[in-house]
């Protein structure tokens, strides 16, 4: 055998050549698509389509102003003959007149509380992160008996409540400052329009003063409309099937009407969660139903709610100068809409709201070890967005 | 039973590898392939698990040094009349007297709160005053012994010599005083409620605050004594109390915060601070996440930022399950609002933390032990062991420095299954990348 050519052997030979090389470059293929991450369906899902941004951003106050803001040309019509028992110095300005006669005694005060933000505490959804969402958190009235009337024209949003004993007192929000403007007469009560426009014609300085862009008109809304009552569909129910193992790639992953920290916590409002996690993702949604009140009816309250968390993604920071943030405004889902993620900050988050309904959507990896890419992070939380939105409107 | 098949034509493999070129060309390729193939998923696993543990090192032993701070000065009694002369008291309250209420003037207090009141330059005689008056000048000297349960005495002096986080928003903010004890500011206002000067000075636990205020009559109305009368007179009160209490006693007014310390330029974020290669040493394939500083006060203040980045390797996806590493690194940055006192700021808020861990005491119910000041990194530093806060917790080792206008801390634990990590290590690893952080400020 030792003379057989070589050329006898070889189709045979080069065919089981070819046959074992085949084998082993099908049992590498395995192993590599096994080895490496494969694209999964989320890759087939649109981006949230992005629009202009209309939530304005208000101006950043770092001090008080001098004297407060209050001319002295004003001061001197409120105040006659004033005194000044607070220069401003820790944000308070007191002024009283000094004459002895209880007709004319009059006092002025005017006080500011700045807002920094206050600092992100993972997995905890706080509004407050930005320094105006932080104001608007703290916005209240200063009396709690007396009733309030919404004020329009008036810094980035204001109210007014007037009584005999402490006379008109303003409360309004400049971007990160709250203000408080007080005008009265300690002994014979003012006439209420004489109290409210004096605490106007203040707090309309002060509002300017503080950077407002629009000269200040400031006028008595209109009283609030009944907010009529509304229910929100059964979330785990609005999201469809085949979103689902879409975005939680499981079979048997069923939704929890509970929320595991991603629950919208809005004062009063009737809320409403769902959430699905499968071994790898987590979807969770929550809905808000916001009620209206004294001042204000339930959809201008859940735009508030709205622009809180629209301001805190806005102004949310990356943790490295090399990550890639994303922040926009979303067309097309409720009334106003936002897409956010942050690397290892914000998940992939969708918030928007219809009427006086607030709806926060987060879709991320269970793993935190492995997170998910951010195209797959955002385009999963706008599918189920977009079909929440949907029940919303059928429902 | 068959006979077993000899024929070269059917024994396979083996035989063809043995008897043809072309098998054995496939077979090297083959064998080749595979070699590259296993390289490429050990890698792939490398990249994702990493080998062996994941925190192996190498670290850099923390270096101890000789205490280099020395002890603070302990006040436990104050001077008699606060340390204010006779002369002075009569010169800045005309008439005022040591006999309470006698003629309509009087001085009021006890040991470390003494006043002096002056109506109409001391002319007034009367009990209960009301009426007409030409002038009122009170001289006010305060001075507190910080003592607390909760922390050290100095540390808890320094928190009283803080302004109010107000102070630093207002149009006119604290000026700086220099050549008054340990530190020093003043401020005045012709505000009916602050009426005049105040001045502050810091000694050791002492804390002293004078204040010395009055208005004169013009034309009907009060006037507040002017900026100038009210400081001056408010310092040369403070500067006699400084010199009985054995202290600074030349005060200055100053627009710059000696030695005026520029502050370091480049602050990078705290997850920038470190290269990923030093965190590979101490918490290898680690995600990050937002965090807050631990020792150093968390202050949302004027001028005062406070950021924070930590770093967590596990390698199981349940807690209490393999082994877990947590790095976290707080970068706090105290502005220049004034040339210099960003530095100055930083090392006060640095020696408040030092007292306390040297005096092994602080607020909270935590315990820290094995405190030793460190030769670096930046311009002083210390290390420190939290005690485990629970039973699964473990020990947390910190390493915390100041440089210029910086106060960073890095802090390190962890857990190999349920047993947490202790001793040197936690030290040292935090020592390690703290020594990294202060390689990435740039001054």
């Amino acid at each position: 055998m030792t003379g057989t050519p070589r050329t006898t052997a070889s189709p045979n030979g080069t065919g089981g050549a070819v046959l074992f090389a085949a084998v082993v470059v099908i049992v590498l293929s395995i192993v590599l698509v096994k080895a490496l991450p494969s694209p999964g369906s989320l890759d087939r899902l649109p981006d949230p389509p992005a629009g202009p941004d209309r939530v304005p951003a208000g101006p950043a106050v770092g001090a008080y102003p001098e004297r407060c803001g209050v001319s002295a040309a004003t001061l001197a019509r409120l105040v006659p003959d004033a005194r000044t028992a607070k220069d401003g110095g820790q944000g308070t300005c007191t002024w009283s007149s000094h004459r002895d006669d209880r007709k004319s005694e009059r006092h002025l005060s005017v006080g500011f509380t700045l807002f920094a933000g206050t600092a992100l505490r993972p997995g905890v959804p706080q509004t407050g992160r930005a320094p105006a969402a932080a104001a608007m958190k703290s916005l209240g009235p200063k009396w709690s008996n007396v009733t309030g009337t919404a004020v329009t024209g008036l810094g980035d949003e204001a109210f007014v409540q007037v009584s005999p004993s402490t006379g008109a007192t303003v409360v309004m929000r400049v971007g990160n400052a709250n203000v408080t403007v007080q005008y009265r007469s300690l002994f014979l009560p003012l006439p209420e329009e004489t109290a409210r426009d004096g605490a106007f014609a203040a707090a309309s300085e002060v509002a300017a003063a503080l950077g407002t862009r629009t000269p200040a008109h400031p006028a008595i809304a209109a009283a609030p409309r009944p907010t009529p009552a509304r229910t929100v569909p059964d979330l785990c129910a609005a999201v469809s099937e085949r979103t689902l193992h879409r975005l939680v790639e499981g079979d048997s992953v069923t939704g929890e009407p509970a929320s595991r920290g991603g629950a919208l916590a809005i004062k009063d409002a009737e809320v409403s969660n769902c959430s699905w996690r499968s071994m790898d993702r987590e979807l969770a949604v929550s809905a808000a139903v916001v009620p209206g009140s004294g001042l204000f009816d339930g959809a201008r309250l859940a735009t508030r709610e709205y622009v809180m968390r629209h301001a805190d993604a806005r102004a949310e920071e990356t943790l490295s100068v090399h990550d890639r943030k994303y922040f926009r405004a979303v067309t097309g889902l409720g009334d106003q809409a936002f897409a956010v993620q942050v690397p290892e900050v914000v998940p992939g988050e969708v918030v928007f709201r219809d009427g006086n309904v607030l709806v926060r959507v987060t879709y991320e990896a269970t793993d935190e070890r492995e997170p998910l890419s951010r195209k797959h992070a955002l385009r999963g939380a706008y599918a189920a967005a977009q079909e929440v939105a949907q029940s919303l409107t059928t429902h | 039973m068959p006979a077993p098949d000899t024929d070269p034509e059917s024994t396979g493999l083996a035989h063809r590898l043995r008897t043809d070129r072309k098998w054995r060309r496939g077979a090297v390729a083959a064998a080749l392939a595979l070699v590259l193939v296993a390289a490429a998923v050990a890698a792939v696993a490398a990249q994702r698990a990493g080998p062996g543990g994941i925190s192996d090192g190498p670290l850099t032993a923390a270096p101890a040094t000789a205490d280099p701070v020395p002890a603070g000065r302990i006040v436990q009694k104050v001077p008699a009349n606060c340390g204010v002369s006779k002369g002075t008291a009569a010169r800045l309250a005309p008439g005022s007297d040591p006999d309470a209420e006698k003629g309509g003037v009087f001085r009021a207090g006890g040991p470390g709160s003494c006043m002096w009141y002056s109506l109409d330059d001391g002319k007034a005689k009367c009990g209960f005053c009301t009426g007409d008056f030409r002038n009122e000048r009170v001289l006010d000297v305060d001075i507190a012994l910080a003592g607390s349960r909760l922390q050290s005495p100095i540390s808890d002096a320094l928190r009283l010599m803080d302004d109010t986080p107000a102070f630093a928003r207002g149009p006119a903010r604290p000026q700086i005083v220099e050549g008054l004890g340990e530190e020093a500011t003043a401020r005045y206002s012709a505000d009916t409620e602050t009426e005049g000067a105040i001045v502050k000075f810091r000694v050791g636990n002492a804390v002293a605050t004078i204040r010395y205020r009055g208005w004169d009559a013009v034309r009907g109305g009060r006037r507040t004594i002017q900026e100038k009368t009210a400081l001056d007179g408010a310092l040369a009160a403070a500067s006699e109390t400084a010199k009985s209490m054995g202290t600074a006693a030349r005060p200055v007014l100053s627009r710059v915060k000696h030695p005026g310390t520029p502050p370091v330029r480049h602050v990078p974020k705290p997850c920038d601070a470190v290269a990923a290669a030093t965190v590979d040493k101490v918490a290898r394939g680690a995600y990050r996440r937002r965090a807050t500083a631990s020792l150093l006060p968390a202050l949302n203040w004027p001028g005062t930022s406070t950021d924070a980045c930590t770093w967590k390797a596990r390698t199981s996806r349940y807690s209490g399950e393999g082994q877990s590493r947590t790095l976290t690194v707080a970068i706090i940055v105290e502005e220049d609002r004034v040339p210099g006192l960003g530095a100055f700021t930083a090392a006060r808020r640095y020696l408040g933390v030092y007292e306390n861990m040297r005096a092994g005491n602080a607020p909270g119910s935590d315990r820290f032990t094995g405190f030793e000041p460190l030769a670096g990194p930046g311009e002083r530093a210390f290390a420190v062991t939290r005690a485990a806060r629970t039973s699964s917790s473990g020990d947390e080792g910190f390493v915390v420095f100041q440089k210029r206008n910086l106060l960073v801390e890095v802090s390190y634990q962890g857990a190999d299954e349920e047993t947490p990590l202790s001793g040197n290590r936690l030290v040292d690893s935090a020592y390690t990348v703290a020594v990294a952080v202060e390689r990435s400020l740039r001054s």
